[in-house]
């Protein structure tokens, strides 16, 4: 099909961040048929099925030379390598196989394939999310044996020059085959945010945008992109002026990267020696390691909801307290700071059953789902107190509404302290406070709200006494201050950070929370914006938490930004009714 | 002339068997003639199998039983206790 000439949006979500430009490469995996045949000479087809073997570990030892002459190679790349080429050589696996071909006189492909199946089913029922990923490791080899028996070649052929690859997953081996300089972009439909190959995507920091669900006609091959994985967007055929635009922002990127490197171990104090934290937003372990390398304050939001995905059944308290741990553990002696569940109708989840709903942001969510099945509400929040034995920790609550779910949720967290006390998981310090036994330092479990609904918003003062902080998630509360549904493109211009409502709403938040002892942060995009930030420091946000990929940059931002001439500049902008005249006002402080 | 090997240990790796160390355990482990496996809760799991070590789901704190059967397995058996008593260092 020709490439579409018109230039079009589409949203996907943020997988790494980066901007990238070319032409799309849609990888195809060929459709192999299993045939269904038995076979009569037992001892022939073993022997054609251990030669498709060898052949697939040849191949595999050939990749892995050229990774290991080649300047882009990486040990998480080798490691992945190694880990097949065992996996290939499996005893019981190969067992199996041949007890099919033997027993069942299935013919080889059958045989590989029936026992790649079995061995993913195994995997995907454990209780532990890495393991669970590692299906895809299984089904990558059963298919480049398959592939191999077959006959046919598997991959797509690959241009010769730069692309942006399109694919509706992508199996590690079929990443490493492709010549990674030439990736300048990826775009993933349903991949785990825990497979390899978005591991290996954010390894080798190629911008990538996943959960990408437009429908197979969105993207053909060859058609020219603009990648925008900072916003999560797509555009499709640009025209001459968006595919300037984006060649400045690449070409200014890259020399920004560059600059900002040194800012990975500078701390966050401004100008005139004011003391933030720029944290970072993080959805995974792995995220929380990558945060880590690149200098992060602490975490300001971890969305704890990904542990929901992908998976059979809700995570047990002994699941749920392995992973937060692990993240305060890295992040110490920074704040982590763990959002309850953030779910409702418009995630299907098999193993919660909702009531599907006409509006689901504006159905039952967040805090008001939580409250709806406490039992869930207690065992996360059990997990979580059990997770601040290695280190300082923030709970926060999604999607709250009134001052009465703030009551029932502190309600809720003192019953399971109560509890986890006459456990004796708990003990009472010298200053009458619950401390974890096993902890070697005490760090009190601070206790907040996200502030994105309007109302709640508007009593903070009265309920400052039940909140240590409060964080301002700007998608969502820009979402139902504008009423605007940013997914959908004839409306998204009206999600818009400068519209001079937002801004005042948030002078408004401020106003309230002043003199009071809640501290407040921001947790959404708009603290990755840097002509903003000034005006968030003048507005009073202790922390700002942005996507790893901008922490530098609103990092830098902070360090040259002195508060009390940003005060000066909010109190302009504060007057500004339109947003040309506040978007102008903020960038001409980006230009100095 | 035939030797058993029997011990228990108990898993002190931060993420479980994951890979690596998995990955480790059956290189070692097929250095020997002998049948090596490891038990947990009653299912046992052959130790040259990287894919049925995974699958047992040992995680921090499990205790798994090490078996050794065969020509050299006090040498086996012992050769995999050391990496669960070091930790998997090499």
């Amino acid at each position: 099909m020709a490439p579409s000439s018109e230039q079009k949006l589409h949203f996907g979500k943020t997988g790494f961040p980066g901007l990238a430009l070319g032409k799309a490469f849609v990888f195809a995996r060929q459709k192999i048929e299993i045939p269904e045949t038995k076979i009569q000479d037992v001892a022939q087809e073993i022997v054609r099925f251990k030669a498709s073997i060898q052949k697939v570990i040849s191949h595999l030892h050939e990749i892995k030379s050229r990774q290991t002459s080649s300047k882009n190679s990486s040990s998480e790349a080798q490691e992945i390598l190694e880990a097949h080429l065992l996996m290939l050589e499996d005893p019981e696996w190969i067992l199996q196989i041949e007890e099919k071909i033997q027993n069942q006189k299935f013919n080889a492909m059958k045989s590989v394939f029936e026992t790649g199946l079995e061995f993913k089913t195994m995997m995907e029922n454990l209780d532990d999310e890495y393991l669970r990923a590692r299906a895809q490791d299984i089904m990558d080899l059963t298919y480049q044996v398959v592939g191999e028996l077959s006959g046919q070649a598997k991959l797509s052929i690959e241009p010769q020059e730069d692309y942006i690859l399109v694919a509706q997953d992508l199996l590690p081996s079929e990443f490493l085959k492709l010549s990674r300089s030439r990736i300048k972009g990826m775009i993933l439909e349903n991949v785990s945010t825990t497979s390899h190959t978005v591991i290996l995507a954010k390894t080798f920091e190629i911008p990538l945008i996943v959960a990408f669900s437009q429908g197979p006609n969105a993207i053909h091959n060859g058609d020219f992109l603009g990648v925008d994985a900072l916003k999560g967007q797509v555009v499709v055929s640009p025209d001459e002026k968006t595919k300037d635009e984006f060649h400045l922002k690449i070409q200014k990127q890259k020399k920004e990267q560059e600059e900002l490197q040194k800012f990975s171990k500078i701390p966050s104090i401004s100008k005139d020696g004011i003391s933030f934290e720029v944290a970072s937003n993080l959805s995974s372990v792995m995220d929380a390691e990558l945060a880590k390398g690149k200098g992060t304050e602490g975490c300001g939001l971890f969305r704890t909801e990904f542990l929901l995905m992908d998976r059979h059944s809700w995570p047990t308290e002994e699941e749920q307290t392995k992973i937060y741990s692990e993240v305060v553990k890295l992040m110490a002696p920074h704040k982590t700071i763990i959002r309850l569940f953030d779910v409702g109708g418009d995630k299907s989840l098999p193993y919660l059953e909702l009531t599907p709903e006409e509006n689901p942001f504006l159905g039952l969510r967040g805090l008001r789902l939580l409250l709806k099945f406490p039992h869930l509400l207690k065992q996360q929040i059990r997990a979580l107190i059990k997770a601040s034995a290695y280190g300082p920790l923030g709970v926060m609550a999604p999607m709250v509404t009134t001052p009465g779910e703030i009551k029932e949720f502190r309600k809720v967290f003192d019953e399971c302290q109560a509890e986890l006390h006459s456990e004796g998981f708990l003990e009472k310090t010298d200053e009458g406070r619950l401390a974890p036994r096993s902890a070697s330092k005490m760090w009190p479990i601070e206790i907040g709200i996200m502030v994105e609904v309007p109302s709640i918003a508007l009593v903070l003062r009265e309920m400052s006494s039940q909140l240590d902080f409060i964080s301002v998630g700007t998608n969502d509360l820009i979402q139902y201050l504008c009423a605007t549904d940013r997914m959908n493109s004839e409306v998204a211009h009206l999600h818009d950070a400068f519209n001079p409502g937002v801004l005042r709403f948030l002078k408004l938040i401020s106003d309230q929370l002043k003199g009071t002892r809640t501290w407040m942060g921001m947790c959404g995009e708009l603290a990755g914006l840097s002509g903003y930030v000034p005006l968030l420091m003048a507005l009073g946000f202790k922390e700002l938490s942005v996507s790893p990929g901008a922490l530098l940059k609103t990092r830098a931002k902070v360090i040259s930004t002195s508060v009390a001439e940003s005060k000066i500049l909010l109190e302009q902008a504060l007057e500004k009714s339109d947003r040309d005249s506040l978007k102008a006002l903020v960038e001409q402080e980006l230009t100095h | 002339m035939s030797q058993q090997f029997e011990c228990e240990v108990v898993v002190n790796l931060e993420t479980g068997l994951h890979a690596r160390p998995a990955g480790l355990l059956v290189k070692t482990a097929s250095q020997f003639k002998s049948t090596i496996e490891l038990h947990k809760n009653g299912s046992k799991k052959n130790a040259k199998s990287v894919m049925s070590l995974l699958s047992l789901g040992a995680q921090k704190g499990d205790t798994l039983k090490i078996t050794a059967f065969g020509e050299d397995a006090t040498q086996a058996g012992s050769e995999i206790q050391k990496l669960f008593l070091n930790h998997f260092k090499t």
